[in-house]
């Protein structure tokens, strides 16, 4: 069974306007080589609510999500089509059935990578996503 | 050594039907159990410069609660929600995991039922208060 990650990585990829943009999508760690635009993901935390009897009631998943682009444009565009196809979305998403994603527009950063010894900074347009899981 | 418990696998179970076989009740996120309170009668006097009070032997009678996830599809849920306000104490149970005198037992009926607030990030729960009319009795 894939984990909540994988899947939320698959339900991007298979979605149409972002892979038009990129398919590159790094999990918690980006290659050194990485061609842009890509999309970075990192879970930043997990809220259980747990029984007496220790069955783990509703599940809070956060994950922080960047676009990432060689300029602010190319990366707030590919942020606002993530926030499209994220935000608000409930139900099937690749192997989990979830019962909300709720996705809030984080701000803009940079971040600067020194590749093949050519400093190169890019421009990151973040969100932050949460999605809860439940018995549904 | 280690001393004390978590609360959890405590396990709250009910006789709603007082048939002497209790019903475990699922999903429970937190218990309050009844506690022993009693009431201290005054007997102040004039000319008394502290007031005076007696210890009464008549305990208040408990007030507890106890809060589970929401959820209809748990047979108890509606069973419990069958006895709210039916004006009958029933016989509630609490097992601790103690190694032994681990088992609280106490009569109760069931006198409010409120829900918690219900947002789209928030877990769906209801609060089930309860008032006794025994003291508890360990086993």
């Amino acid at each position: 069974m894939a984990n909540l990650a994988e899947d939320l990585i698959a339900f991007i990829l298979a979605d149409g306007t972002v892979s038009a943009t990129t398919t590159n999508v790094h999990y918690n760690q980006t290659p050194s080589n990485k061609s842009t635009p890509y999309i970075f993901i990192q879970q930043s935390g997990r809220e259980v609510t747990r029984c007496l009897d220790g069955a783990i009631g509703p599940e809070n998943y956060d994950y922080i999500v960047e676009a990432t682009a060689e300029n602010i444009n190319a990366a707030k565009d590919l942020a606002d089509d993530l926030l499209t196809l994220l935000d608000g979305h409930t139900g099937t998403m690749a192997g989990t059935t979830v019962a909300y994603v709720f996705a809030e527009d984080l701000g803009d950063d940079i971040v600067s990578r020194q590749d093949f010894g050519e400093a190169e900074d890019f421009h990151v347009s973040g969100i932050n996503l949460r999605i809860g899981k439940d018995a549904r | 050594m280690a001393a004390g418990l978590f609360g959890n696998a405590v396990v709250l179970s009910m006789d709603e039907d007082d048939n002497a076989a209790y019903t475990t009740i699922g999903e429970v996120i937190s218990i309050s159990p009844p506690g022993q309170e009693y009431a201290m009668v005054d007997f102040t006097v004039l000319g008394d410069t502290v007031q005076n009070q007696f210890p009464s032997p008549v305990m208040n009678a408990p007030e507890w609660s106890f809060t589970l996830l929401l959820d209809r599809t748990e047979t108890e849920q509606p069973a419990i929600d069958s006895i709210v306000g039916d004006s009958t104490y029933h016989s509630w149970r609490i097992d601790f995991p103690w190694a032994s005198v681990d088992t609280c037992d106490f009569e109760a009926c069931v006198n409010s039922v409120s829900y918690g607030d219900v947002t789209s990030d928030g877990r769906l729960e209801a609060t089930y208060t309860l008032v006794n009319n025994t003291v508890n009795t360990w086993s």
